[in-house]
């Protein structure tokens, strides 16, 4: 066996009911290298670490470290063997320092404060991490929890290093520097494995790629050798159109304007503050921001789900703060809210297709009484009788006690038709589709009500490639449908060329609007991370529209 | 490396879903299995001279042996189901409603209370309708306390609703000694406002019960599939965001989904005092809030299966009672601890319908063993494909292990009960492929 080699992989499969997570994969990792792992979301990348790591146990295969073979049951052999995964769903304790985090597990050495904060700095320095050992989790950053994760597995020894999808939740800059500390492991002979589905990411700093797809191994190249298209289609497995269009649309007079709103988060503190913004029929606004910036607080309050605390939000000028969705509706106002949990807030997870589809509008259903109507030359009594009728005729028929499968299941299959969701039928439980056909599903539910104003939130998130592509296209017809849609993402790369106009948020506070084609990444990076605060720009505050048609008395006066 | 360990002697993996021919089987073979195992048990701890076969009889005899016993058969299955269809209600929701005792108890006293006060005094057709009436308004208030409770103040309505059983079983107390305070603790039968009967025989008795129980079911199940209501109660119990999403008054729902949940606990109250005993005691639920969540789970919440479930424990109990007598016990432990381990066959049964196990008698990684599975079309040899040391003959010295599944006495119900698979998912391919790869390497 080749010297070089530090972990092996023969034939691993690993099976869940009948389905191939997994299915005969054979990978080989090399001292010193930096292994990109790659695939759409589902194509069995995380299964396939966590049996590295010993979370899951394979169905079949061999695992060979250095050469022999291994056994791995649980984590704690994982790290007998020195392999350390750091998940993507961190696992520290909150009320802890960096260095008591680092330390806790199997360790044998015991637990003296100074010792351990030095050792922990100085591993930090060794690889060129920013990390105060002495500084608790809850006062961190999301990239400085990162880092004590890194630390973690690094300080109990791990050669092998597994990384799922770590950037995630960085902004560009800490993206650039966590790709240069991994550099540092890789120069001290250390193995990266990193997952991730962002191709700029795998070129940037990997020396193999390997390619899974829908739990296959469809290959490994050297990375200097591929470029990005040629890995998207070892990726999909078909010839895929990477750019996004951005049709041009003459963009309309204010739809949803939003004044100085204040919301609160679930636990109370400010999620957005003082922000003002709006958007006009046809154009697409992106929010960009890292996670958990107050995207969430900020859809939820103009979708009618969450109190604002004070400010206003107007459609087409007129207040609808504090209404309820139901409230909004009926005021004619077709909003819908594409929520980022889509199986937890837009759906029912375990109801059919039809069933899903009558989530908005299942009170709409009625008799169909009509009223009697008046006729000509009939006595007082009979009229009144006829009126009181009519008035118990239209009680009872606003208080239809059933359902209407029959309008919803049409629905859905027209869903079904127009969108090709994949599903076996109507009746089929929208958890049992896959993560594209979700979507689908919900977005399909929420055209049907010809909206004007469309919030999404992370509408791609979890998407293989051809879906996300397809949701684009939705969202570039309504817009040119005249539809004002907020667009919230992850991917700047995706805003830079889908939205017209990018927003940024920094912890709730907008740091600037700004053009999309007139943007670079690294400007939005820094505002971002705070550092560039474009918001007073020109003296006057962004995000009030010179042609509001918020009424005067309303107007915000600087 | 420093320590080989062993591998995992275990191996639990999840099933594709069966059909439902297939998983009928397991539960009927478990069931069987259960009886047989139970009486060579009865039979040999008896000590009177009866036989393995005796005990069937007397099982049966015990549940339809005379038109009295099953006429009461028929009619606790009747009270059992609707409390069953009360919590299913709350269920739906995910309320784990485990106070069906105390609502049913609280119907009861309402009940009770009616006929000790206004018997023999108002006309018996006014005292029926108020006893209905109170009967069920006193169910539905001891679940909406939790109830409001939880909707405005998110309490746990398990502790809750647990807790308020106790509250009731004690007003009963209470009462009863309030109107007899003999000291016994026991209330003679009340001989006024008694519900009509259909004749004075047990099935005259027993088919006012039962027909309310049919009626009860028929609405549930509409109301849980066609309505409005029902659509909201699934909804709201699927994902709270999700009901606010769709503009629901989640605290709302919860509240009314409850009152119908204790309402219907209350009719079973009425029934139990008005038609069957006609006083009240602390012990009148017989436990049906408890058994009610097993009907309701097994009977995966569809009223018509849960009909089927409550029928089964029912002709359990009252058919062990018998057993109890003709094998000469004197006390029931035994034939609570039959009772008992059938309804552990009967549920364990459910684990290896949703998953597969695996064992692995490998010692070492040298010699490589077959790999028994539960299903022997299923099984594989993957193990001695994949995890062993490599041999020249290691694919090819039992090819087809799962042919011999081990008969342990812990999982005999899959293993027995097992039809051959017909539309099983194939054998993984990759895991031919490996076999042929591992010739052609070899």
């Amino acid at each position: 066996m080749d010297e070089n080699v530090t972990l092996e992989l023969k034939h691993i499969s690993k099976y869940f009911g009948s389905v191939a997570a997994n299915r005969d994969i054979s990978l080989a990792l090399y001292k010193g290298e930096i292994l990109a792992l790659l695939g759409e979301n589902g194509s069995g990348k995380t299964t396939l670490m966590n049996m590295i790591s010993g979370i899951y146990y394979p169905d079949e295969g061999q695992i060979f470290v250095n050469g022999k073979e291994a056994v791995i049951a649980s984590p704690q052999d994982a790290f007998r063997y020195r392999i350390g995964m750091v998940h993507q769903h961190f696992k520290l304790v909150d009320v802890f320092t960096a260095a008591q985090n680092v330390v806790l597990g199997p360790g044998k050495k015991g637990y003296g404060v100074k010792r351990i904060n030095s050792e922990v700095r100085a591993i930090a320095e060794k690889y060129g991490f920013e990390l105060d050992p002495k500084k608790k989790i809850y006062d961190m950053s999301v990239s400085e929890k990162q880092t004590v994760e890194i630390v973690k597995v690094l300080y109990r020894g791990a050669d092998i290093l597994i990384l799922d999808e770590p950037t995630a939740v960085l902004t560009p800059q800490e993206t650039e520097k966590l790709f240069s500390v991994m550099r540092a492991m890789k120069a001290d002979g250390k193995s990266i494995i990193i997952i991730t589905h962002k191709l700029h990411e795998v070129m940037a700093i990997s020396d193999r790629v390997a390619v899974l797809r829908k739990g296959e191994y469809i290959g490994c190249v050297e990375t200097a050798k591929i470029g990005e298209q040629a890995l998207t289609e070892m990726m999909v497995g078909q010839k895929v159109e990477l750019a996004i269009e951005r049709p041009a649309v003459k963009s309309d007079r204010p739809l949803l304007e939003i004044r100085d709103l204040c919301v609160r988060s679930d636990e109370g503190s400010r999620a957005i503050e003082d922000l003002s913004f709006f958007i006009r029929g046809g154009e697409i606004l992106g929010v960009a921001g890292i996670a958990g910036c107050g995207q969430r607080e900020l859809c939820e309050a103009i979708a009618g789900l969450r109190k604002a605390e004070k400010g206003g939000i107007y459609h087409e000028g007129e207040s609808i703060m504090g209404l309820s969705p139901k409230e909004v509706a009926a005021r004619g106002i077709a909003m819908s809210f594409i929520p980022e949990d889509r199986l937890g807030m837009g759906l029912a997870p375990s109801m059919s297709i039809t069933d899903n589809m009558m989530l908005k509008n299942y009170q709409d259903t009625r008799f169909g009484i009509r009223p009697i109507p008046d006729r000509e030359g009939e006595n007082a009594f009979v009229r009144c009788a006829k009126h009181a009728l009519n008035r118990a005729g239209a009680f009872l028929d606003r208080h239809d006690p059933f359902v209407d499968r029959k309008k919803a299941r049409a629905e859905a299959a027209r869903v079904i038709e127009e969108l090709d969701v994949i599903t076996p039928s109507t009746e089929t439980p929208v958890r049992r589709l896959s993560g594209g056909n979700v979507q689908k599903v919900l977005l399909g539910r929420e055209m049907l009500t010809e909206p004007n104003v469309l919030i999404t939130a992370y509408p791609v998130r979890g998407l293989d490639i051809n879906s996300s592509y397809l949701i684009y296209d939705i969202l570039n017809r309504q817009k040119q449908a005249g539809t004002g849609v907020l667009f919230i993402g992850e991917d700047l790369d995706v805003m830079l060329a889908l939205c017209d106009k990018i927003m940024v948020l920094c912890h709730g506070r907008m740091m600037g609007v700004v053009h999309a084609d007139k943007t670079t990444k690294e400007q939005l990076g820094l505002m971002m991370a705070g550092a560039l605060d474009l918001a007073e720009e020109k003296g006057k505050p962004m995000g009030v529209a010179k042609d509001s048609r918020i009424g005067e008395d309303e107007t915000w006066n600087a | 490396m420093e320590r080989v360990k062993k591998e995992p002697f275990i191996h639990i993996t999840k099933r594709e879903p069966m059909p439902w021919w297939k998983s009928l089987c397991i539960r009927v073979g478990a069931v069987l299995i259960a009886l047989i195992i139970s009486a060579i048990f009865i039979s040999a701890a008896s000590p009177r001279d009866r036989g393995f076969f005796d005990y069937f009889s007397s099982l049966f005899s015990g549940a339809f042996g005379t038109e009295r016993r099953f006429w009461l058969l028929l009619q606790n299955t009747a009270l059992l189901l609707c409390v069953a269809l009360a919590l299913v209600v709350a269920f739906k929701m995910k309320f784990w409603n485990l106070g069906g005792n105390g609502q049913v108890l609280m119907g009861c006293l309402a009940c009770a209370m009616c006929m000790y006060y206004l018997g023999g005094k108002w006309p018996d057709g006014a005292v029926c309708l108020l006893m209905f009436v109170v009967s069920v308004a006193a169910g539905a208030l001891w679940a909406v306390i939790p109830a409001i409770f939880k909707a405005f103040f998110n309490t746990n309505e398990s502790l809750f609703t647990l807790m308020m059983n106790y509250v009731a079983m004690y007003l009963v107390a209470f009462f009863i000694a309030l109107w007899y305070p003999n000291g016994t603790g026991a209330m003679p039968p009340l001989s006024d406002a008694n519900l009509p009967t259909f004749g004075s025989g047990q099935a005259g008795r027993s088919l006012p019960i039962i027909l309310a129980a049919v009626i009860v079911t028929a609405f549930i199940y509409c109301y849980l599939r066609f309505t409005k209501h029902g659509y909201e109660v699934a909804l709201v119990g699927e994902s709270k965001n999700s009901a606010r999403y769709a503009s629901i008054n989640v605290k709302k729902v919860i509240i009314r989904t409850l009152v119908l949940s204790g309402a219907l606990c209350g009719l079973v109250g009425f029934l139990l005092v008005g038609s069957i005993n006609h006083m009240v005691s602390t012990s009148m639920d017989s436990n049906m809030g408890f058994t009610g969540i097993m009907v309701a789970w097994l009977g995966k919440f569809d009223p018509l299966i849960m009909a089927g479930v409550a029928l089964f424990i029912n002709f359990l109990t009252r058919g062990m009672a018998q057993v109890n007598t003709d094998f000469g016990f004197t006390s029931e432990a035994l034939s609570d601890i039959v009772i008992g381990l059938i309804y552990f066959f009967f549920i364990g049964c459910e684990f290896f319908i949703v998953y597969k196990v695996h064992f692995n008698f490998q010692k070492g990684s040298v010699h490589p063993a077959p790999d028994f599975s539960m299903d022997a079309a299923e099984s594989s040899s993957s193990e001695e494909n994949g995890r062993s040391a490599p041999s020249p003959d290691g694919g090819d010295v039992l090819p087809a292990g799962g042919d011999a599944p081990v008969q342990t006495e812990g999982r005999p119900l899959a293993a027995d009960a097992d039809p051959p698979p017909e539309t099983e998912p194939s054998p993984p391919e990759g895991i031919k492929r490996s076999r042929r790869s591992k010739k052609e390497e070899n």
